[in-house]
């Protein structure tokens, strides 16, 4: 759709980048924005423009935090020496809404896909080892997701920390082979996490 | 499934239509270039939420324009509505339902096309013959359809790991998940090879598969320097060979144009057959120029064959022979 004023084009645009967003909703939105009070206008603007400045990662594990460490990582009544191994920050989210997961996390940002320019190294893989390395660890919990680059990437760490003793294991397939954490619910997630299946060492 | 109605907007030859069909045969006929393909690959986009012929999505669109938009309403109960939306970016709805993935659709809708190129399953090279059975297996079973996926994506992977120089580590797990899946993979092909050619007897038809031993972790250490300066997987799913055997005789190696053509359509129909009893639902046979180059008598034999089924499309570019079927006249 081409609109005759130039800002409004540009909004319309923006919106229809996200997912979910159709050029019908897109129009939409931008018109409601446009009746509002201008001052709640840019608050809106300014929440989405500060976000990536504002939005930290944990220097530990990788999760969203407002600058230094995450508040999985500070808390204390955690049990550090367990550490659950996930794709993205939003599966610490999933987890955490399910509530009965008392380790810590560590985030990798994503999975191996050479095809879309993701090897290994692109991934915090590096720093799970180095936080291994340095001690305290007692279990690595592989909770990538159930899909096949979720196992492949999984299988990528276990190999990784060969000859590193700690334990390791796999989250079970409670969620149906395929599905991805964040859509799982948290009673399947809980059961996921505790049928966790320990891997042999090679 | 019948399809009741497809509706189009900027999609290839046709800017705005609209169609109606019917149960059994439907027929379109009309001169070359008014869009009789057009009319079954609109067909096929919203039963796969992708081109059918391999291209590119953008390459649907009308010349001139930036979007299209494709809609099929069926009979059934279960799904009655696909779209499916292109401006750029690409949506598929199922009964107004994003689809995330063609499994969904895949398990809905079953197809069988047999284009002017489809005698090369018959005589072409085995990755014709490779790609109908894992295009069967994907139609009838959900966990082949996932082995048939990953196994593509776990192929391409390991060439590029391969080609780029990754570190072994990485190759290794790969090597580990290829021969996995190519295992699972086999026997897929296997047990589907089986039933087709138990729709195949009558017609002294069948598919001789046969892999080479299976592949192990020794013959990839054995082969790593060859793959890595060729930068590909040099064993595997993706190399096995299959031919047909008729009478006898080998059909990729001996078969005359007309024992070819014939083999592929009894192919096509033994694969719809094998569908529709694995998975209860009767496949769409989607036909393009399925007469040309036949006689009247072979033609008539396809036109009843066609009838056959809840809902066939056939494309016509001369006059189709008298009988019972839906005709739709297009270029008038
Ligand atoms: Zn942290």
């Amino acid at each position: 759709m081409n609109y005759p004023v130039k800002a409004f084009q540009e909004l319309v645009d923006n919106l229809h980048k996200l997912p979910g967003i159709g050029p019908k909703t897109a129009e939409r939105l931008s018109l409601f924005i446009l009746g509002m009070d201008p001052e709640e206008a840019r608050k809106i603007s300014d929440a989405i423009g500060k976000l990536h400045e504002r939005v930290k990662r944990c220097p530990v594990c990788f999760n969203l935090s407002d600058g230094g460490e995450c508040p999985v990582c500070l808390d204390e009544k955690r049990d550090h020496s367990v550490v659950l191994v996930v794709e993205e920050a939003k599966d610490v989210l999933a987890i955490e809404r399910a509530g009965s997961f008392s380790g810590v996390y560590h985030v990798i940002g994503g999975t191996i896909r050479l095809a879309s320019g993701i090897g290994p190294e692109k991934l915090n893989i590096d720093g799970l080892i180095a936080r291994v390395r340095n001690g305290g660890i007692k279990e690595i919990i592989l909770a990538t997701n159930l899909t096949h680059e979720g196992n492949l990437t999984a299988m990528y760490i276990k190999k990784e920390l060969d000859g590193i003793d700690v334990e390791i294991s796999r989250i079970a397939s409670g969620i149906p082979i395929g599905t991805e954490l964040e859509f799982a619910d948290g009673v399947t997630l809980t059961e996921s996490i505790k049928g966790r299946v320990h891997l042999t060492k090679e | 499934m019948i399809v009741k109605t497809l509706r189009a907007s900027n999609f290839r030859l046709l800017e705005e239509f609209s169609f109606e069909f019917r149960g059994g045969l439907n027929v379109i006929e009309g001169p070359n270039a008014t869009g009789k393909t057009t009319i079954l690959e609109a067909i096929g986009y919203c039963l796969r939420g992708k081109s059918m012929l391999g291209s590119q999505d953008i390459d649907a669109v009308s010349f001139g324009k930036d979007s299209f938009y494709l809609r099929t309403d069926f009979d059934q109960t279960t799904k009655s509505r696909v779209e499916v939306s292109f401006n750029g970016r690409k949506s598929v709805l199922l009964d107004g339902k994003p689809v995330r993935t063609s499994r969904a659709l895949l398990e809905a809708f079953k197809v069988v096309t047999i284009t002017p190129n489809s005698s090369l399953v018959a005589v072409g090279p085995p990755s014709h013959r490779r790609e109908l059975l894992d295009d069967t297996a994907s139609q009838i079973s959900p966990v082949w359809s996932a082995v048939i996926s990953d196994f593509r994506v776990a192929l391409s992977e390991r060439n590029l790991a391969l080609k780029n120089d990754k570190p072994q580590k990485l190759v290794d797990v790969m090597t580990l998940d290829f021969i996995a899946l190519s295992k699972k993979l086999r026997e897929a092909r296997l047990e589907v090879a089986r039933m087709i050619n138990s729709f195949m007897e009558k017609a002294n038809t069948r598919m001789d598969f046969s892999p080479l031993h299976p592949i192990e972790i020794d013959d990839f250490a054995r082969l790593l320097p060859a793959e890595r300066a060729r930068g590909m997987t040099l064993i595997g799913p993706h190399r096995d060979d299959c031919f047909f055997v008729l009478d006898g005789k080998r059909v990729d190696k001996f078969a005359s144009t007309g024992e070819a053509r014939s083999v592929m359509l009894t192919v096509k129909i033994a694969q719809a057959d094998l569908i529709s009893k694995v998975s209860g639902i009767e496949p769409l046979l989607l036909a393009d120029d399925l007469l040309a180059e036949l006689d009247r008598e072979r033609q008539e034999e396809a036109l009843k064959l066609l009838s056959k089924y809840c809902q066939s499309f056939l494309t016509c570019a001369c006059k189709t022979p008298e009988g019972s079927y839906n005709l739709i006249r297009t270029g008038q």
